[in-house]
């Protein structure tokens, strides 16, 4: 689910990259065609817009099966309430965002299309969740609720948190509308450029901790991950900057404006629609894997088992393991 | 899992839910044009202030006249042919759309709107960001034309620019849009630009007009006389589409750039070239041309950088104004609409970007011409022939190659002065 849904997102990107979401104005038909029988000769050899539209409307449905797919196995092969709850979590995010995604095509609504934007990602991270339950760390884990594990799952929540606040200023500016004032605009850009700040601070704190103390790195499932959000991060503030170049030319208050100064901006070319789009994609990915650091650190503190949270107990669990 | 985990799991759902509903309601529902506010008020302090009934005169002939944004229209006038296709608004106009052979609709919102604002009057969302600010059409000015200043840009004009885009600003380039598509933009422009001056001419000629009666009532009579068509197109909007239709036929001929000075000629003569550029530089510094003024003795855009485009100008002086006035004006400025004042610098002519197009014939034109609304004037005909221009043409292209530190020639009075 996972892996199907992350080229989903940045299908769905290059939709809004090209403005390609009225392409097909009904839904949950294609032009009158049931979704799957629409002609493969026409969609495929069709104009750019109604590819990536239908493709999407594609995509998506193959994830919605494999969701429903996933909820009957977890309800005939894994007896855990919380999975089998999951699960339906899963499918009803899956069915919402659909549901949002078709009114947003009947409504023609750029309001629907933000919260299609926000949801994504939430129903990526879901999958995320799904995957990191039902792997063998999930039910194998040894408990190691010590007030570094605690901390750092406190921190790594708060960043979870800072990450999808992030995404959500970001897809304003996405669906920007049209009615909206110049100093609205200016707000929600400085809001996105001061959470970025704040968001790369925390990942790198949450890297530095997950390197340093020595019990969140005997764990042995959140140091690699923290340190790919860091550079995670770090790689979207650079695309973050190429987004604003390849739309609106350099900013002009960043050094290294001469080497752009004869530059033009191409609308819809190929490096604006990469580069716009992956810096979406890219948040996506942030917030799964804040997700997966925010999930395994809960799971270490919130498992089933003796909690140490004494520096005797602690002291004891260093000598047994 | 422990209770908890699962609040906590719970209330993250709840959150990331709720975040981005809780501002789903940041958006009005539907486009429309909004007023020229600035104008207005400018108009209220040569005269009196605009009454309601005044007010929904002029925007009830504008929407007839005009239409909607979703639903534009253009009052058949006889000439309406010659100055647009009336198929290409419905095309630009409207939300975003397209159709299953990629025939797309809603053109302007999709790639313009953003930065020149549904009305045109350049403060979209995005504008205060952008430096320089995106064009406001309604003041019928454009800055790189082939028409000399004061006369509004040819078709082609704008063409140019829409498939160029403007080098080193935000305005891109649209030549990935088909020919229909860029057809539809330049239309939707110019349907835009008129719609905007014929609003000023509006408020300027409703102070002649009685839009109410001594007791406060509606005066029917006038609000008649004054949304009567006669009015509103024989004395409003004709002068205005003339003047767009005049302007077709106003470009600057250039004549052509002798073969010598072109690099990738059989006639290239680079001692001649090397002396008209000589011959430019002279010019640059001369009292003829007196390019030195603004662009600087170094060639950096850095001689007067304390003016402002006509756009900003048009509400207030800005330069000329003192401390005590500027705070309060700027406040009223600002509460209108208007986007801070920006100074207007001259181009730094050693960067080699060209924002009006980096051909031969487009400098011709800058220097010929000047720039609309910019401040930089057309050249002074009598002391400039058609060689001069050439021979400054040939020094701006070389000045990016040239040496800052070459010695300055010996200025002439005035640009001592400036200096």
């Amino acid at each position: 689910m996972v892996c199907a849904t992350f080229p989903l997102i940045w299908v769905g990107g290059l939709v809004t990259t090209y403005d390609a979401g009225m392409a097909v104005p009904d839904w949950p038909s294609t032009y009158g065609y049931n979704l799957f029988l629409y002609p493969f000769s026409t969609w495929w050899g069709g104009p750019w817009d109604l590819f990536i539209e239908h493709g999407h409307r594609l995509l998506a449905s193959g994830v919605g099966m494999l969701v429903i797919a996933f909820v009957i196995v977890v309800w005939r092969k894994d007896s855990r309430p919380v999975m089998r709850w999951w699960s339906l979590v899963c499918l009803a995010l899956v069915l919402l965002q659909g549901g949002i995604g078709g009114m947003r095509v009947l409504l023609d609504a750029v309001t629907l299309a933000r919260l299609h934007g926000c949801l994504g990602p939430v129903f990526f991270a879901s999958c995320v969740v799904a995957a990191v339950m039902t792997s063998k760390w999930w039910r194998n884990v040894e408990p190691m609720a010590t007030s570094e594990t605690r901390s750092f799952q406190r921190f790594a929540l708060t960043t979870l948190g800072i990450a999808y606040l992030q995404l959500v200023l970001g897809s304003h500016l996405r669906h920007l509308p049209e009615s909206w004032e110049p100093s609205m605009f200016v707000v929600v850009v400085v809001a996105h450029l001061v959470v970025a700040v704040v968001l790369l601070a925390y990942c790198l704190m949450l890297a530095f901790f997950a390197v340093r103390k020595k019990q969140i790195r005997r764990t042995g499932v959140l140091t690699s991950p923290s340190l790919c959000l860091a550079l995670l991060v770090c790689m979207q503030l650079g695309l973050g900057v190429g987004a604003w170049a390849v739309k609106y030319a350099w900013p002009q208050w960043l050094p290294g404006g001469g080497l752009w100064a004869n530059y033009t901006v191409q609308a819809e070319s190929m490096i604006q629609g990469l580069t716009v789009t992956g810096h979406v994609a890219l948040g996506s990915a942030i917030l799964a894997t804040a997700t997966l650091i925010a999930v395994r650190s809960s799971r270490l503190c919130y498992s089933s088992g003796t909690s140490l949270t004494t520096a005797k107990s602690r002291e004891l669990w260093e000598c047994v393991t | 899992m422990p209770r908890r985990m699962m609040r906590i799991v719970n209330g993250y759902l709840v959150l990331l839910i709720a975040a981005p509903l809780a501002m789903v309601g940041c958006d009005a529902p539907q486009a429309q044009f909004s007023e020229n506010l600035i104008f207005m008020k400018l108009q209220e302090e040569q005269n009196e202030s605009f009454s309601a009934p005044q007010q929904q005169a002029i925007a009830d002939s504008l929407q007839a006249m005009f239409g909607t944004p979703d639903e534009p229209f253009f009052v058949p006038i006889e000439s309406l042919s010659d100055l647009l296709d009336v198929r290409h608004l419905g095309q630009a106009a409207g939300p975003v759309s397209s159709d299953e052979y990629g025939n797309g609709q809603g053109l302007f919102r999709q790639h313009c709107v953003h930065c020149h604002g549904v009305t045109g009057n350049g403060r979209g969302p995005t504008a205060a960001f952008l430096n320089p600010y995106p064009r406001d059409f309604s003041m019928g000015k454009f800055k790189f034309t082939s028409t000399p200043v004061g006369v509004k840009p040819t078709t082609e004009d704008l063409r140019r620019i829409l498939m160029n885009g403007v080098a080193g600003t935000s305005m891109p380039s649209f030549a990935l849009l088909s020919e229909g598509e860029i057809e539809a933009l330049i239309d939707y422009v110019k349907y835009l630009s008129i719609r905007g001056e014929v609003e000023r001419q509006l408020m300027i000629q409703s102070n002649d007009f009685d839009f109410q009666t001594e007791d406060g009532a509606i005066d029917e009579e006038g609000v008649a006389s004054f949304t009567a068509s006669d009015f509103l197109v024989g004395e409003v909007l004709t002068d205005v589409v003339d003047s767009w239709l005049m302007a077709e036929g106003m470009a600057t001929a250039v004549p052509e750039r002798p073969e010598k000075f072109d690099r990738f000629s059989e006639s290239f003569d680079a001692a001649e070239l090397a002396a008209s550029v000589d011959r430019g530089r002279k010019l640059y510094f001369s009292n003829e041309a007196q390019c030195v003024k603004c662009h600087g003795p170094s060639q950096l855009g850095d001689g007067q950088t304390n003016d402002y485009d006509d756009w900003t100008k048009e509400f207030f002086d800005w330069k000329q104004s003192d401390n005590e006035s500027f705070a309060p004006m700027m406040k009223a400025y600002l509460a209108l609409g208007g986007l801070k004042p920006r100074n207007i610098l001259p181009r730094n002519l050693r960067k080699g970007v060209y924002r009006g197009g980096r051909r031969p014939v487009d400098l011709y034109w800058r220097i010929h011409n000047g720039i609309d609304g910019s401040g930089m004037p057309e050249s002074n005909k009598a002391a400039l022939k058609e060689d001069d221009l050439w021979d400054l043409v040939n020094y701006v292209l070389e000045l990016p190659y040239e040496d800052a530190s070459r010695p300055g020639n010996e200025l002439s009075v005035n640009t001592k002065e400036v200096r």
